[in-house]
């Protein structure tokens, strides 16, 4: 009669035991990576929540110049400066003065990856032009970044449990949520301050505009 | 108030909407300005930063698109025989009229300090502006624009008339050493420039006195935008996690055993794989792209002399003159007699 229930109880464990292993053959021992994909431009910058400012971006992310041209030559020179700074042009609203561009950065050591492993750094830049006066136009670029990164999947951390007799589990209780939490914070849209920041190439933007107003002869 | 309740909800959300609505859309302006010149029928572009767009001939209805009521377009007048012209065109402006200026052909007088040449350039220049204004609408295999006025000038102390035409493409064979061609290009060039304009002035100043001869330089200027990337290395600290096997303490449920030989419970030391335990500065390397953009000048001369004796039956080969062929370096690839500087 009990060796009914230890059968069941067998068969149960066994159960249980293939499920775990089918989710871990499932989705193996790769890493989760994270954003699945990367935001547009105008997704990091929707132009309803901007086109009017304060962008409220801290003093690394943003860059302003004023130039002694009117808005049509300023804009024609912004839109050449922006491909000579090898940067890739989404969006052109000319009418609202906005262009939206990115760039993307391969990066060493990516967050959760292992020793070496190269993640993708995309850069996202909003160029806003205001006419101040007939010919004074004022040149504002922001930017900001997100970083695409890698964390163990749930399954890898439940099987390491499993096969370690429990003896991790108390890390992995801890290691897990940390290390999500880690990911999700560098894979957020965020202002390109500190380490992520792109103070040269909007410093360099700025040259290329002055540069092709000087071509044009307008300065 | 409770707006929502009230019957003029709708109103409000209209009169909400047209107050904020202008602030978030820039709404451009779109006006319509006649344009007109004298002469007519001169090309009209828009220019924006380094880019020129024809619009059309004089003279004409421009649909123009203002970014604001403050904002202003560069509107460029060009004819041939006539200077440039460029307008500042503004939102409150319906008609255009512009008048352009003929190009002057000859040089002013009054730029000569030596009496001789003051005195020969006021008689030169009816002549040279009458033979350059036919010339206008003249085609030939190069298309030019006399960029120089044509002067008098002092070569070997003689008073030579001087006529420089500038080219904007550098020949090609002018670079390679290919002397058949290098001839061709050079009667072609006489056959141009010496039919149009030499010939005629020769054959107007073979009865004057004074003029030793005509000098013709010919410059092939190319004006190249150069735009390579190259990239730099970078060296930066950063501080990089090092891995390694940390004594943990875990519980145990058996830690020790009693004398009895039962479990006792309590906290053991395993050693516990950790990512980062410390972390050391590294010194990494970045590769920087960096775009750089150049203005490269390319620059050839072709020089033909005609001396007065000939003004009477000027050649149609250059064979019969004193000539020079330059390349971008300076170095002379073909020549004939002495040309003077």
């Amino acid at each position: 009669m009990f060796n009914f229930i230890k059968v069941q109880r067998y068969n149960c464990f066994r159960n249980i035991v293939i499920l775990v292993l089918m989710s871990f053959f499932i989705h193996g021992c790769a890493q989760v990576k994270s954003p699945d994909r990367f935001s547009t431009a105008e997704e990091v910058f929707p132009l309803e929540s901007i086109i009017n400012g304060p962008f409220g971006a801290p003093p690394d992310a943003v860059k302003v110049g004023v130039f002694a041209a009117s808005y049509d030559d300023v804009f024609q020179s912004v839109t050449v400066g922006v491909t000579q700074a090898l940067l890739n042009i989404e969006e052109i609203h000319e009418d609202k003065g906005v262009i939206l561009a990115t760039r993307s950065l391969s990066i060493k050591n990516a967050i959760g990856g292992q020793q070496g492993q190269r993640a993708t750094r995309m850069f996202s830049y909003a160029i806003f032009l205001k006419e101040l006066e007939s010919e004074i136009t004022e040149v504002t670029v922001i930017a900001k970044i997100q970083d695409s990164c890698f964390r163990t999947s749930g399954e890898e951390w439940v099987l390491l449990s499993i096969l370690s007799f429990g003896i991790i589990a108390p890390t992995a209780l801890l290691g897990y949520p940390m290390e999500i939490s880690a990911c999700k914070k560098s894979s957020t849209i965020r202002w390109a301050v500190g380490q992520g920041n792109s103070i040269q190439e909007l410093g360099q933007l700025m040259t290329f505009i002055r540069s092709n107003l000087f071509a044009a002869g307008l300065l | 108030m409770n707006l929502e309740n009230t019957p003029y909800r709708y109103l409000y959300t209209i009169i909400f909407s047209l107050v904020l609505a202008p602030s978030f859309v820039e709404a451009a302006l779109n006006k319509q300005i006649v344009i007109k010149s004298t002469p007519t029928n001169a090309d009209v572009f828009i220019k924006n930063g380094t880019r020129t767009t024809p619009i059309g001939k004089t003279p004409l209805i421009y649909k123009a698109k203002f970014h604001s009521e403050q904002s202003i377009k560069r509107v460029l007048f060009r004819k041939n025989g006539y200077d440039d012209k460029i307008v500042k065109v503004r939102t409150s402006d319906k008609n255009i009229f512009v008048k352009l200026a003929p190009y002057k052909f000859s040089a002013d007088p009054e730029i000569h300090k030596d009496q001789e040449l003051k005195k020969l350039q006021k008689f030169i220049n009816p002549i040279v502006d009458k033979i350059s204004h036919k010339l206008i609408n003249q085609k030939g295999r190069f298309d030019y624009r006399l960029s120089v006025p044509v002067k008098v000038v002092r070569l070997n102390g003689k008073p030579y008339v001087s006529i420089t035409i500038i080219l904007e493409v550098l020949e090609k064979v002018i670079q390679k050493r290919d002397k058949v061609r290098q001839q061709e290009l050079l009667q072609e060039i006489w056959k141009q420039f010496g039919g149009d304009l030499v010939k005629p002035l020769a054959l107007n100043l073979k009865d004057s006195r004074g003029i030793s001869g005509i000098k013709l330089d010919v410059l092939f200027v190319e004006t190249t935008f150069r735009f390579n990337v190259s990239s730099r290395v970078e060296i930066y600290i950063e501080m990089e996690c090092v891995s390694g096997v940390v004594n943990t303490p875990v519980f145990d449920s058996c830690a020790s055993l009693s004398v009895s030989g039962r479990c006792i419970s309590g906290t053991k030391y395993q050693p516990v794989y950790q990512s980062c335990i410390r972390r050391v500065p590294i010194s990494r390397t970045k590769v920087v792209a960096d775009p750089r953009s150049s203005i490269a000048q390319g620059k050839a001369l072709a020089s033909f002399v005609l001396l007065d004796s000939s003004f009477s039956t000027p050649p149609n080969s250059y064979h019969k003159l004193l000539f020079i062929l330059k390349d971008s370096n300076g170095n002379v690839l073909q020549s004939q007699g002495n040309i003077m500087k």
